[in-house]
């Protein structure tokens, strides 16, 4: 028992500092002793004052065998007077011998609290490491064992002591170990591989075991362990006055204290505020199916179902507007790789910024921005569909603000009136005034832009398609003035810019929307040239054009029209250009294949034949071709076409005659610039001309029904209304003039004299609203709204 | 890119307009026509305020988005069209003369 009491107490002060060489002898002699026993005397001697030391290096020892080589012997090394080596070890080190104190000092109390301190100490490295856990079965398990046996055998204790404590320190080294090869093993790789994990049934772990102190009477000790409990009373009796015994204080010594501070890293803590919105889920939520089903795509053929991006579950709801983090690969990447890297940024930015609001977690990244990064992003930004469309739409915004009352009048929506501005008290009064006037116009805007102005409106076709798309060719009528040509296409909803503009080399003279393709616009230029552009694309170039074909125009072309065709055997409807000029010649063109030409008329010179008694005379022609001006195919009948001659004359025309008129009306006296079919009545026509008139014209008759003069000035066009048989308009040199035939055949009925002294020079009605649109030699367009007119008369049907 | 620019040069001589501003996704103004500080203070305001739009009308059915936004002021009207990648602010007043 003494012997045993005091290799436990040298045990028991490992810390003690040993002096004489002689106690280190002894200590390492029983240490070595000890060793011996257990291992056959593999371990070398390390006379060293520490017992603890030496288990250590006795464990190194130990592990050195099992070929795991622990760090244990140090760089540097302390050594005392009598040269042993007292170098201080690390600090995690202690921990066996403070496990090793705590068993030591707690066996005689209760052996409970050993394994509990072992578990709390195994726990610190086994931080869910399967293996680990093992390890930490095995002291466990010696080290009750040990306990168990310790109440049986005080002689054991010393050897059972260090078993466990050298094991474990060998454990330690151990789980250290395997610790680190763990960790160094596991890569990117391994999260996505197919981790098997076996669940087997570990060894019991014992947490507390108390081992009775009181025993059966049918135990199979319990006659020995009686007779030992009669021995100890008896000894207990005979102790008291006996000489044997001698009561004796003995003074244990205090081991100093030491303190040891522990130093980690500091554990940081962040605090994330996270409010999931109903829109975020459901980005989170579609973002994800759609991964799944690229990523499903993808791997079709391997036949393997991905790993759904469960991180994104973890992350549903991540503040504010940014549900696409992390994983780069593999991710359908919506929108430019641009606009993720910015919301990479800006995610950083705000999980820094923790609960912080996004936009001010923002605001705090603006810092840290680099120039140059704004400067790309601006172009990225700029070249952009989205944003040349955003501006699209804001321009039209802005302008709708400027013009919105003038566009609603234009649609026949009631004004809405701005409630900011400041209500006039005249406002009723004028209102008044101005119904009682009759019928007038109403100026509501001009179409006109830096690029028009200066040029000559020629001409004005309306798109089939969307009525409010008008495109206005821009040339000169004389020939001394030429310039290059544009054509424009202005949509109502920006009066400030055009939609399109085509440039062209030489004055555009002549326009027509096709029917049949709503997109193709043809053209009629002053050197005779007829192009085909579509204005669906931005494109400055005619699709197809006639400058170099050899049947070409030799004289400006006045007018050009679309015009359906109809095939003999009952084939489609195609869509043929006609255009007229003055070298004479009517030409039809086909796009379908090149562009031909055929020549459907050429106009002849007919003599003017004088009412009366004189003969007509053979005259000397100079040249045989009249020049054309214009032309009009009847609205019923589509071979059948009325055109209007430099001279004066008006033929009717046949597709299938090529040589010859139908019919000659006579009747003006200069050249006949616009010639109209009624588009109600089917055998009328309206023809303008140079000479100051214009006449309505009766198919059948070779006079005219009605002349209207009205001024002085050549009328350049005219136009008849779509919504009523009995209004036209036609515009002369000065002004603009609404005839109404019901009412008046002597006088328009509103002439609108604009001062601005441009020449008005085209003219045509709206489809879609009661307005009317006049084109004038400075290149405006002006829209004039038209009230008050009289009813159309209700017998007239629409054809 | 040269048409991007005439629109914006058209916009901005719009009559009415008091100025244009183009801002990027983090709220930091790239182009602007008025001067820095207000530019600063429009795009951080407005941006918040789009984004706001945008949740309450995302909210309110999910699959739905916003594709524009106007303030009418008693002075002038803010338009704005709001993108992922940038927001485009323009300040008009119409009444102007």
């Amino acid at each position: 028992m003494s012997t045993s009491k005091s290799r436990k107490s040298q045990f028991l002060n490992p810390g003690a500092s040993q002096v004489t060489a002689s106690t280190n002898a002894r200590k390492g002699n029983v240490a070595a002793s000890v060793n011996r026993s257990k291992y056959g005397g593999t371990g070398t001697m390390y006379a060293s004052a520490r017992s603890r030391s030496n288990i250590l290096s006795s464990a190194s020892k130990r592990s050195v065998n099992q070929a795991e080589k622990a760090v244990v012997k140090p760089p540097v090394q302390v050594l005392d007077e009598a040269g042993n080596d007292v170098t201080p070890l690390p600090l995690l080190h202690s921990d066996p011998s403070a496990v090793k104190k705590n068993q030591s000092n707690i066996l005689a109390d209760s052996s409970a609290g050993t394994p509990t301190d072992l578990m709390s100490q195994a726990s610190i490295y086994n931080t869910g490491n399967v293996t680990a856990s093992t390890f930490g079965g095995g002291p466990f398990t010696r080290s009750v064992f040990s306990a168990s046996q310790g109440t049986t055998s005080d002689s054991m204790m010393g050897e059972d002591i260090t078993e466990p404590s050298q094991d474990m320190s060998s454990a330690w080294a151990e789980i250290r170990h395997k610790r680190e090869e763990v960790k160094e093993t596991l890569t990117e790789d391994d999260l996505d591989k197919v981790v098997n994990l076996t669940l087997t049934e570990t060894e019991t772990i014992w947490l507390l075991d108390m081992p009775g102190t009181s025993v059966s009477n049918e135990a199979e000790e319990a006659a020995k362990i009686k007779k030992r409990n009669e021995e100890y009373q008896e000894l207990k009796k005979n102790r008291v006055g006996n000489d044997l015994y001698m009561e004796r204080g003995m003074n244990t010594f205090n081991e100093p204290a030491k303190y040891k501070t522990v130093q980690t890293t500091k554990i940081t803590c962040v605090d994330t505020g996270i409010m999931a919105s109903t829109w975020d889920m459901y980005d989170t939520f579609e973002q994800r199916d759609q991964e799944i089903r690229a990523k499903e795509k993808e791997e079709e053929e391997e036949g393997t179902i991905s790993r759904p991006s469960s991180p994104k579950e973890g992350e549903d709801g991540k503040a504010g507007a940014k549900p696409q983090v992390g994983e780069p690969s593999g991710l359908v990447r919506e929108g430019s790789a641009h606009s993720v890297r910015i919301e990479s940024r800006a995610t950083m930015a705000s999980s820094m910024a923790g609960s912080e609001s996004v936009f001010a977690s923002r605001e705090t990244g603006v810092s840290s921005v680099p120039s140059e990064m704004s400067a790309v992003e601006e172009e990225k930004i700029f070249k952009s569909e989205n944003f040349q469309r955003d501006l699209f739409i804001m321009e039209r915004v802005v302008n709708l603000n400027t013009y919105q009352p003038k566009q609603a009048l234009y649609r026949d929506f009631p004004i809405i009136p701005d409630i900011d501005r400041e209500v006039t008290e005249m406002g009723d009064k004028q209102v008044s005034m101005v119904s009682d006037m009759g019928p007038n116009f109403d100026r509501l805007w001009s179409y006109s832009c830096k690029l028009t102005n200066g040029r000559n409106i020629s001409c004005m076709s309306w798109n089939k398609l969307n009525p409010d798309l008008i495109a206005v060719g821009y040339g000169e009528f004389e020939f001394s003035d030429q310039k290059s040509g544009l054509i424009c296409c202005w949509c109502l909803k920006n009066p400030d810019y055009p939609e399109r503009v085509f440039t062209c080399k030489e004055g555009v003279t002549a326009l027509d929307f096709s029917k049949a393709y709503p997109n193709l616009l043809a053209v009629g230029m002053y050197d005779g040239g007829v192009a085909i552009y579509n204005v669906a694309s931005m494109k400055d170039e005619p699709i197809v054009d006639n400058f170099h074909t050899p049947g070409k125009h030799t004289a400006p072309v006045w007018h050009i029209k679309w015009i359906e065709k109809e095939r003999g055997s009952g084939e489609e409807t195609s869509e043929v250009v006609v255009s007229i000029s003055t070298d004479g010649r009517v030409t039809q063109w086909s796009i379908r294949k090149g562009f031909e030409c055929y020549d459907i008329m050429k106009l002849k010179r007919t003599p003017t034949r004088m009412g009366g008694k004189k003969e007509k005379k053979g005259e000397a022609f100079i040249s045989r071709h009249a020049g054309g001006m214009c032309f009009d195919f009847h609205t019923k009948e589509p071979n059948i076409y009325v055109a209007g001659t430099e001279e004066g004359h008006i033929h009717k025309c046949s597709c299938s005659y090529n040589e010859q008129y139908l019919e000659t009306y006579n009747g003006h006296t200069g050249p006949v610039y616009k010639i109209e079919w009624s588009p109600f009545v089917s055998d009328l026509f309206l023809s303008c001309s140079a000479d100051w008139s214009i006449r309505l014209w009766h198919q059948e008759r070779t006079q005219p029904v009605l002349n209207f003069f009205s001024s002085t000035k050549s009328v350049y066009d005219v136009v008849w209304s779509p919504k009523s048989s009995t209004v036209f308009a036609c515009v002369n040199e000065g002004a603009v003039e609404v005839w109404d035939l019901s009412i008046s055949t002597l006088d328009p009925i509103i002439t609108n004299n604009p001062t601005s002294g441009a020449k008005k020079t085209s003219v045509s009605f709206s489809k879609n609203s009661d307005c009317i649109l006049v084109g004038d030699s400075k290149g405006e367009l002006t829209v004039y709204q038209l009230r008050s007119m009289p009813e159309p008369p209700q017998t007239r049907r629409r054809h | 890119m040269a048409e991007v620019e005439e629109t914006f040069k058209r916009i901005q001589a719009h009559k009415g307009v008091i100025g244009v501003i183009v801002v990027n996704s983090e709220g930091i103004p790239i182009r602007s026509t008025l001067d820095n500080s207000t530019t600063v203070q429009y795009a951080g305001l407005i941006s918040q305020l789009a984004a706001k739009a945008r949740s309450t009308v995302r909210d309110i059915d999910p699959g739905n988005d916003l594709t524009f936004l106007r303030i009418r002021s008693k002075k002038h009207e803010i338009m704005v069209a709001p993108e992922n990648e940038y927001l485009l602010i323009v300040i008009q007043n119409p009444d102007a003369v």
